[in-house]
């Protein structure tokens, strides 16, 4: 039996010698189908770790003790009477401002928060203070010594004694706005080694041991404590006990705790999913196309070993190992592809990450072992389920007359057209969440390549007869080309779904390239913005300049939190909002010197709104708290008490209610946002680093951006400001932020690009390979008197005619797809949606680059092609 | 008229014609028979200027091989030649009709009547519409010769027209050509093995160590093994 099994395998693996394009084109497709796949999933992992490492609870988050009155502060007497008492889930901080300078770059002077923190109660609590274990660490080993190198170094000139050199830790934020390499001063006579970058620190903050903190004449009497920092969430009872336990001087603020998650991850990964799920089907294609040619090349040596005597369980089994033994060479050699595609690409993930999403890419440590035998069984697996139904009719076929295809009747053809039709539409109209709406696009691709089967052929009959008889070279094209849309639909099947996806997604993404850009030219509606660590003071501009800040806060919606104009509760209705409980909701100001004007690009508007809100009764919301709460203008908001953006003070206790006056869309946030009027948030503790600048007497935006365009006023402005505030015009904004989104597509325009290239290759090969079997007719074509290059031009002629056929039929299903990632899959995955523009342009770029890949990649074989004249041109049986 | 002059050509070591001369005129037709390997083949791929002989000249009419471009070459066999295949060779993709017409077309001198009448005289007008894989053998090879003489061409070369058929139509297929050829005062070389066929030519002739020879039978057949292979 096994002697038999190896005969024949032997057999198999001579056929493939002797016609090695086919299972090399298997092999390749493999390890493109592999590395897609360990791409994809390091890439992933790289994603989590990095959202795990900032989801790190912040400082603030368990809530905090601070004093009722700044007359009677935290005594360091209070702090340890409440450890004492067993609240050992307090830690103290004090907090000074500082202005510091880094000796290499003695021109900025910058203003920062030093914090000094009870380390070692910090260490006794993990969560919030987990990251600063590696402080500890340091600290011992650097215990303050006098180095007097360092102090050489400072640029103070009263630095006359012996420095203490101390490492603080500062967030990865904080770390970039100080830039800088050497030492910091600033703080007395302590000097700062590079701050160590800790992930989960409160930004603007430089951190250092409340021991350290507390030297140079510094004591808790001067400098007392500022807060007792919750460092876990509390139970009801434990916030209990807590309050009962406070002297009376000092309060106890608890934050909303959040249930809902960030939706970066799962809709990053989604994403990613979703492009290694194209890839994969199309690899999936291109792997049976290879096999279907194979087979089909191998069909009378199948014949003659069944005729021999070979059992079809046999050659079944054959087939099956030489399969397993293409998986096992791929796999290995996919798996190494795609993580060193993956580690190379690690450093255009992170800017990515970090510019984009604010949020982190840790580098994937890729388990090589694992990931071989995962793509292994995968590959191996998806290879299995396609290829034994083809196998086994081959496998069994005595004769040729048994593996003939069958053509369908007009009519049972418009039916299974009309099938395929609906079962998309239910698709759609069932898609309610993201993994159904990727469903969609699956059911979209598949029904539409069965389309491309059922109809290619016909589309191209019709072409035929639009072809004159007295031309017959192009009659003949025509008709080949009908005729190898058959032999070669799965090839042809990958090309179109390479092809639909890169319409489709170019679409998209045009769409969204043009809605993001006028969403900015109408957000960024003052001529420039101030960028700076601490609020700027209008006083240090010039009189012909007015400062608007932006005030920012954090709060809570709850489920219950909506109703309707009428007062009834939606929350029936929030098919998105199921199992959120307290979702985190930002508040931010709108920076406008024109009342009763908002510029904002709302897409919903109730009525008289600009007045009720600047009184602060009317909210507009984005598309993200819409869409995932089921909010509609008109409806209203209860949210909970406002803290500030990293939750240390509240600014508004008890609830508040908002009408929603409208729905902005707001392109690239993950965060739901309302946007508030200033009255109600506009306190210094909520004011953020930004700051719009208006001519002071400005009437309209067109006047005030003709009065603040001259390049040379702003950078005469720039001057007058202080060292760390940045002064950016909006049209370098809107610049840099189209630069932004421009790099972070280059890597899904390279995806799309790979795949269309595979795919435009698999096409080429399947065809290469037909026309070796069309070998007999070209020479009868030589012998009739039809030269070398008329026939040359015929095959391209042919060949790209079936990719302009398929091409035709691609790009309506391109549109579709691009809508359907934009009104769906957007709107379940990110929740927000932006207008489909068909740009035909795009389309038609879409569309030539496909056909230039193909052309390309067809010249090659065809310039080779040598149909030399042979009389005795034998069929193969 | 057809005049092959001191006709040589060899593969490698090994010569496959040798000095070989031959006439025939305008509308006869001539059968070569020989050994497998004797140059049967290449003989008619010369004189079709598949291939270029190492020495002598081919006249065929008024036009002199081997040609001196391959836009002459491809003119050549576009005006003047048709060529019948062991195989068939027809083109797939078209159905019988329009395999037929391809030539005619090609040459721009398409006659549907004269096709209609020609498929009328082989039996195959009812097989206008079939694509060739619809086809038996004997009608493919029928359609075949349609093919090569629908664009009235002054030489025709069969290569074992009916190598891939049985006796009895073989014999159909071979009397269709060669009634064919002579109604249209058309040249045709046959090359086979079919003795039955090679009756029917005007010259029958035998490839033997690069020389054509106008006998029956084999040079190197006795005469009583001629006797038994009849028998």
């Amino acid at each position: 039996m096994l002697n038999r099994l190896l005969l024949v395998c032997r057999v198999l693996l001579a056929m493939a010698r002797k016609r090695f394009w086919e299972p090399l084109l298997i092999i390749v497709a493999i390890v493109i189908a592999t590395a897609g796949l360990s791409s994809v999933t390091l890439i992933n992992q790289g994603a989590s770790e990095g959202e795990l490492a900032s989801s790190q609870p912040g400082w603030f988050a368990g809530g905090s003790v601070s004093a009722k009155s700044t007359d009677t502060p935290i005594s360091k007497a209070d702090y340890i009477a409440l450890r004492t008492a067993g609240f050992t889930y307090l830690v103290a901080i004090t907090e000074t401002e500082a202005q510091i300078s880094c000796p290499a770059n003695e021109s900025r002077s910058l203003p920062i928060t030093i914090t000094g923190v009870d380390i070692m109660a910090a260490l006794s609590n993990a969560g919030a203070f987990g990251g600063m274990s590696g402080m500890l660490n340091r600290q011992t080993a650097n215990k303050p010594i006098a180095n007097p190198a360092d102090a050489t170094l400072a640029s103070n000139p009263n630095a006359s004694t012996q420095r203490t050199t101390l490492r603080a830790a500062v967030s990865e934020q904080t770390a970039r706005y100080l830039n800088c390499n050497t030492s910091l001063t600033g703080f007395g006579n302590l000097l700062f080694n590079t701050p160590q970058v800790i992930t989960g620190l409160p930004d603007e903050r430089l951190v250092l041991p409340i021991d350290a903190f507390y030297t140079e004449g510094r004591t808790p009497e001067n400098y007392p404590l500022t807060a007792l920092i919750v460092a876990r969430t509390l139970s009801n009872k434990e916030q209990a006990q807590l309050q009962q336990a406070l002297p009376g001087h000092l309060e106890l603020t608890i934050p909303p705790t959040f249930t809902s998650k960030g939706t970066l991850a799962d809709s990053f990964q989604l994403n990613l999913w979703a492009m290694g799920a194209l890839m994969a089907v199309v690899s999936i294609f291109i792997i049976l196309n290879a096999l279907m040619l194979m087979y089909r090349a191998r069909l009378p040596a199948f014949i003659r070993l069944r005729q021999a005597g070979v059992g079809s369980r046999m050659l079944l089994s054959a087939l099956f190992t030489e399969l397993t033994f293409y998986c096992l060479i791929a796999s290995p050699v996919g798996v190494f592809a795609g993580a060193a595609l993956t580690l190379s690409l690690t450093p255009v993930l992170q800017a990515t990450f970090s510019g984009l999403f604010e949020s982190a890419f840790v580098a994937p440590s890729p388990v090589l072992t694992q990931l071989i035998a995962g793509a292994f069984v995968v590959s191996l697996a998806a290879l299995a389920m396609f290829f034994i139904a083809p196998a086994k009719q081959l496998a069994g076929a005595l004769s040729r007359n048994r593996v003939q295809a069958a053509t369908l009747p007009p009519f049972k053809r418009l039916l299974c057209s009309l099938v395929l039709l609906m079962l998309i539409a239910l698709t759609l109209v069932f898609a309610s969440s993201t993994a159904t709406a990727l469903l969609s696009v699956a059911a979209v691709l598949l029904c539409a390549s069965a389309l491309l089967i059922l109809w290619l052929a016909p589309l191209l009959g019709v072409v035929r007869r639009l072809v004159p008889p007295t031309r017959p070279l192009a009659s003949y094209v025509v008709a080949s080309a009908q005729m190898l849309s058959g032999k070669s639909r799965l090839a042809v099947c990958a090309f179109f779904i390479a092809l639909s996806a890169n319409i489709g997604m170019n679409l998209m993404t045009d769409s969204f390239r043009q809605a993001t850009l006028d969403w900015l030219e109408q957000r960024l509606t003052a001529p420039a913005y101030l960028y700076s660590m601490q609020p700027v003071n209008e006083t240090s501009l010039p009189d012909s300049l007015r400062l608007l800040p932006v005030y920012q806060g954090v709060t809570s919606v709850s489920d219950a939190g909506i109703s309707d104009a009428a007062g009834m509760s939606d929350a029936a209705g929030m098919s998105d909002a199921a199992g959120m409980n307290n979702s985190k909701v930002t508040l931010r100001t709108y920076p406008s010197p024109y009342p009763n004007q908002i510029n904002l690009p709302l897409e919903q508007e109730t009525p008289s709104t600009p007045a009720d809100f600047y009184t602060g009764e009317a909210v507009y919301v984005n598309q993200q708290l819409a869409f995932r709460l089921g909010v509609k203008p008109g409806d209203h908001l209860e949210t909970g008490p406002i803290f500030t953006l990293g939750l240390e003070q509240q600014l508004l206790g008890g609830k508040q209610s908002f009408r929603v006056a409208g729905i902005y869309p707001d392109y690239g946030n993950p965060e739901m946002q309302i946007i508030v009027s200033e009255s109600l948030i506009g306190m210094p503790e909520a004011r953020r680093n930004v700051a719009a600048i208006y001519p002071a007497l400005a009437t309209s935006s067109s006047l005030a951006a003709q009065e603040l365009s001259s390049l040379q006023e702003l950078s005469s402005l720039q001057e007058k400001l202080p060292d760390d505030a940045n002064l950016i015009s909006s049209a370098s904004l809107i610049a840099v932020s189209m630069e932004t989104f421009d790099r972070t597509f280059v890597v899904t325009d390279a995806l799309n690009i790979a795949t269309l290239l595979v795919a435009g290759l698999a096409f080429a090969v399947s065809v290469t390979l037909l026309t070796m079997d069309l070998k007999p007719q070209l020479a009868m074509l030589r012998t009739l008197g039809i030269s070398q290059r008329s026939i040359k031009t015929a095959l391209t002629a042919q060949y790209m005619l079936l990719c302009a056929a398929t091409a035709a039929i691609a790009v309506p299903f391109g549109i579709l797809l691009a809508w359907i990632f934009i009104e769906y899959v957007n709107r379940f995955a990110f929740y927000w949606v932006y207008p489909l523009s068909l740009n035909w342009i795009v389309l038609l770029k879409s569309v030539a680059v496909s056909l230039a890949v193909v052309l390309v990649v067809l010249l090659l074989p065809l310039g080779r092609l040598n149909s030399k004249i042979d009389l005795r041109q034998e069929e193969r049986l | 008229m057809l005049n092959l002059k001191n006709l040589q050509k060899s593969f490698g070591d090994i010569q496959i014609l040798r000095d070989l001369s031959f006439t025939l005129e305008s509308g006869n037709s001539a059968s070569i028979r020989g050994a497998s390997g004797s140059g049967k083949s290449t003989l008619l791929s010369l004189i079709a200027g598949f291939e270029l002989p190492d020495g002598g000249t081919i006249h065929i009419d008024d036009v002199t091989l081997p040609f001196a471009s391959d836009n002459a070459a491809d003119a050549f066999r576009r005006d003047h030649l048709g060529v019948v295949f062991q195989s068939f060779n027809l083109l797939d993709c078209l159905n019988v009709w329009d395999n037929i017409a391809f030539t005619a077309r090609l040459k721009g001198n398409h006659d549907k009547d004269f096709q209609r009448t020609l498929m009328n005289d082989m039996a195959i007008a009812h097989l206008s519409e079939k694509l060739p894989h619809q086809l038996s053998g004997g009608e493919q090879q029928r359609v075949a010769i349609a093919r090569a003489l629908v664009h009235k061409p002054s030489l025709v070369l069969a290569d074992e027209p009916t190598g891939n058929l049985d006796e009895e139509t073989s014999e159909q297929v071979a009397n269709t050509l060669f009634a064919q050829c002579r109604a249209l005062n058309t040249t045709l070389i046959v090359v086979t093995h079919s003795h039955e066929v090679a009756e029917k030519a005007d010259v029958p002739l035998w490839l033997h160590h690069g020389q054509l020879h106008v006998r029956q039978h084999s040079p190197s057949q006795t005469h009583a093994e001629q006797k038994s292979l009849e028998r």
